[in-house]
């Protein structure tokens, strides 16, 4: 046996190099070459999300050294006034009472259905079709003009915190009003973890003064 | 001369073969290892800078994390703003509706009830006189109904009676 291996390796000796180096070509091919290809393309992909990322980080780091703490105070204001953090009946009294003075009507009584009062989720129910959660509130207005009445919803209608009319029913000097008051509440949880800070546009800013007129 | 006289001896013809055989086989494999080895420091060279990115991203972090308090006040803004113009633009202006319908009606009616809800405003009207009826429906509510901004639907009238003045209820539907 041994013999004939011999002989075998005396007859092919010269060929085995060539094979040997054939096959380690190969085994680089494929063990080697192929899997480099891949792991460049996966590196490659994971280094441009990785300079987005950091392009992202590195202007909002520019917006908020620009920032300036006292007008973001203010425009947190302006914005928790239109949309409270949480059922704040007190607002939506006082957006009541101001718009019934503004509009030469008076109130004679309201009542609200406040729902859920602690969880940590919105409950569905109090959520709107626009998705921000809203408190309904009946109110009962009175005036000696029903054309006041009208203008009375108008004038709730550029009233903080933002709400909508959803229902009028006027009969002679008695006007009945459903209106859904929005909240907002904040997730701080969900605030700390974001890293992505970008300026207020134009459109924003406009959008803030109007709700500041608003406030008036 | 015979040209089938050949002086190369077979095994030497073969030995050339091998040797031929041999520099092709090694210089693949030179090739296929200088590709790998390069592949490989190119490799290497962008996992180095991989980390270096990721090095920098946390050290990004680090510094947003300084601004906490106003960053977090600059996200709610945003927030809200979004929330505050969604809300504006889907508004269903119920009561500019219903005051555009109201400005139609002339001074000489008097408005009795009015029902507003998101699809159909209902407005209970009444007059001693019957001309100001005329003129509401020939000119008045035509008037309002070429007003697209209104998005109306029809206009109908549900009942007219008499009991002292005339009374007419008239029902706009609205396209929601």
């Amino acid at each position: 046996m041994k013999r004939e291996l011999f002989q075998i390796y005396t007859k092919y000796k010269k060929q085995i190099l060539p094979l040997t180096l054939i096959l380690l070509s190969l085994f680089i091919a494929f063990r080697v070459i192929l899997p480099q290809f891949s792991s460049i393309s996966q590196t490659n992909a994971a280094i441009e999300s990785k300079r987005q990322e950091l392009e992202t980080l590195s202007n909002s780091i520019k917006v908020l050294e620009t920032a300036s703490d006292d007008a973001v105070s203010e425009d947190l204001t302006i914005s928790t006034d239109a949309l409270p953090t949480s059922k704040d009946v007190t607002k939506i009294f006082g957006a009541l009472s101001s718009a019934a003075s503004t509009s030469n009507t008076e109130l004679n009584e309201f009542s609200l259905k406040i729902g859920g009062v602690f969880g940590k989720e919105v409950s569905p129910a109090d959520t709107s079709a626009i998705g921000v959660p809203q408190v309904s509130v009946v109110a009962k207005v009175s005036s000696s003009d029903t054309s006041n009445l009208i203008q009375f919803a108008k004038r709730l209608d550029t009233t903080l915190p933002l709400s909508e009319i959803k229902q009028i029913d006027a009969v002679g000097n008695l006007g009945t009003f459903e209106i859904n008051f929005y909240y907002k509440p904040i997730d701080l949880n969900l605030v700390s973890k974001k890293d992505k800070v970008v300026p207020l546009t134009q459109a924003d800013r406009n959008l803030l003064n109007q709700l500041a007129e608003w406030k008036q | 001369m015979n040209n089938d006289i050949n002086l190369i001896t077979q095994r030497e013809q073969r030995r050339g073969m091998y040797s031929k055989m041999f520099l092709a086989t090694a210089i693949l494999f030179g090739v296929f290892f200088t590709l790998a080895l390069g592949l490989i420091l190119y490799s290497l060279f962008l996992k180095a800078r991989e980390a270096s990115l990721s090095e920098d991203i946390v050290s990004a972090r680090t510094r947003i994390a300084g601004y906490g308090e106003v960053k977090q006040k600059i996200l709610i803004v945003t927030e809200r703003v979004d929330s505050a113009r969604n809300i504006i633009s889907k508004r269903n202006s119920l009561e500019t509706r219903t005051s555009q319908i109201l400005a139609t009606i002339p001074d000489i009616f008097s408005i009795n009830a009015i029902k507003a809800e998101n699809d159909v405003i209902t407005v209970e009207l009444g007059s001693s006189s019957l001309l100001a009826f005329d003129d509401l429906f020939e000119t008045r509510l035509l008037g309002l109904a070429k007003d697209e901004s209104l998005n109306l639907k029809r206009i109908e009238s549900s009942s007219f009676t008499r009991s002292g003045n005339y009374q007419l209820i008239l029902a706009f539907y609205f396209n929601i």
